[in-house]
């Protein structure tokens, strides 16, 4: 299956996304919208290459984990595809839930969702938070892993994953849209050129603590991080609320 | 048998935005749930006393919003200081306001058990206008079988069913159910009705009652003496094209 949007430019999405932004305030009826931003940063400081785009990428989990905790429904593992609630790891293995949520942390016994759970990852941790990967292949609503992940790492082909972690939150009164930005450094320590061509978002969810992903971006060209050079990802969610 | 009625209900009420957000929706890939209220009356032998009433629920509140917004966006409540745009915080069924900077909302619960109303689907018999602040019903409709009363059964989780279809995309349909019986030796009329969560604040807290939806009837439903009083909301997800 293939959406819509992925044929449309840049333009023309925002147009849309514009009305239904309009529309959803004036129904009152949500719609979180995605915006990313990655950026190559050069050894010196100096901003490389910048991508700005509107996300089209909330993925058959993000869409089952939404419904299933909005309406606290059991996730089914039968099945991950149409006509199921179901939700698939990175792992590629089915979550089980009573209902979908974000991981109890067992030590410090809290949802911490900017810490220890969520979108959160820790240093060098390349299974949670965002995440990128060198996989051009287009995306798909039943995308449940990224292409060709980027491990954590200084040798061949690897980027060091900083802490992901403590998103920030800004409301704009005038536009009544709440934003959450999240927000990872990766750091080339390879010796040699990494090329980025994807980018994602592995939340933390059950009481497992499984990784699941929500969300995917395909980076046409890829953005080329140069060896001693730094990656910025960036992942903006806005919620507009009703007039 | 009644006929189905689709009242209108306010001035948002136009079905052709509805069509054009839902087609957007499909089109661009954005995840949201629509929501209806049905609710019917039958009397003792069973039959309708009144035609059944199905319309677009309106009532997502801006708890539900800010419950999703933590959820989505993995972003901690904000403080208790604050109910209102730029907090992620929450306003119990009570009235008092609950955050935590450091931790998040998690779900718990909306199928309550016979004679709870704390959270699940209630009643109330108020018309006061909705609000996105609401945070409890105008004048809940309490358990029991006295003047003003009804009892109330368990909330029912009556399944989550997909339809697929090639044009419009899959749709996801989750039906929550109540039934009240009236059982206070009058008539009582029903003029609100609200959704409320039980949600937990970090782990190992205890239970917040949290009034995600509320929706004003457009006329009374009037509940005979000995008459059962059902109440459903169907919420429904719209995969993209």
């Amino acid at each position: 299956m293939e959406y819509n949007k992925y044929g449309m430019s840049e333009d023309e999405l925002e147009t849309k996304l514009d009305r239904l932004t309009e529309l959803s305030g004036e129904l009152g009826l949500f719609v979180p919208a995605a915006r990313y931003s990655i950026t190559s940063i050069s050894p010196s400081g100096e901003v490389v290459d910048q991508r700005d785009g509107i996300s089209r990428s909330w993925v058959r989990n993000a869409y089952n984990y939404i419904a299933g905790m909005m309406t606290c429904n059991p996730l089914v593992t039968a099945a991950f595809g149409a006509g199921y609630l179901s939700m698939k790891a990175v792992a590629g293995t089915m979550l089980t839930a009573a209902v979908p949520e974000f991981y109890l942390y067992s030590a410090g016994v809290v949802y911490n969702y900017e810490l220890n759970t969520g979108y959160a990852a820790f240093v060098d941790v390349s299974t949670r938070g965002i995440v990128v990967g060198s996989g051009g292949i287009a995306e798909s609503f039943n995308d449940y892993k990224l292409a060709s992940g980027i491990l954590s790492g200084t040798t061949t082909g690897k980027l060091s994953y900083q802490v992901c972690s403590y998103p920030s939150g800004t409301y704009n009164a005038g536009t009544r849209e709440y934003t959450i930005t999240w927000q990872r450094y990766l750091n080339n320590n390879s010796g040699a050129q990494v090329n980025v061509s994807e980018i994602g978002i592995y939340a933390y969810v059950t009481f497992l603590g499984i990784p699941t992903m929500f969300c995917r971006d395909v980076v046409t060209p890829a953005i080329v991080v140069t060896d001693a050079g730094q990656l910025l990802v960036d992942y903006a969610i806005t919620l507009t609320y009703p007039a | 048998m009644g006929e189905l009625v689709i009242p209108k209900y306010n001035a948002r009420e136009d079905e052709s935005k509805y069509i054009e957000f839902n087609k957007l929706i499909r089109e661009l890939g954005y995840p949201t749930l629509e929501m209806y209220l049905t609710t019917e009356i039958r009397d003792m032998t069973g039959e309708l006393v009144s035609p059944i009433r199905h319309e677009r629920a309106h009532s997502w509140t801006r708890n539900a919003y800010n419950f999703l917004l933590s959820n989505l966006g993995s972003k901690n409540s904000s403080g208790s200081d604050s109910f209102m745009g730029g907090y992620i915080s929450i306003k119990v069924v009570g009235g008092t306001i609950q955050g935590d900077t450091a931790i998040g909302w998690y779900p718990n619960g909306i199928y309550s058990v016979a004679g709870i109303i704390l959270y699940g689907i209630i009643a109330g018999t108020s018309n006061a206008g909705y609000s996105f602040e609401d945070y409890n019903l105008g004048a809940t409709i309490t358990h029991g079988t006295g003047g003003t009363q009804m009892a109330y059964s368990a909330t029912i989780n009556s399944g989550f069913v997909w339809t697929t279809v090639t044009n419009p995309s899959d749709t996801g349909t989750a039906t929550i159910k109540r039934y009240l019986n009236n059982n206070s030796g009058g008539s009582i009329g029903v003029n609100e009705i609200g959704l409320v969560y039980s949600i937990m604040l970090g782990g190992g807290g205890g239970s917040y009652y949290n009034l995600v939806a509320r929706d004003v009837l457009v006329g009374t439903d009037t509940v005979p003496d000995a008459a059962q009083y059902t109440i459903t909301y169907t919420i429904v997800t719209t995969l993209p094209a």
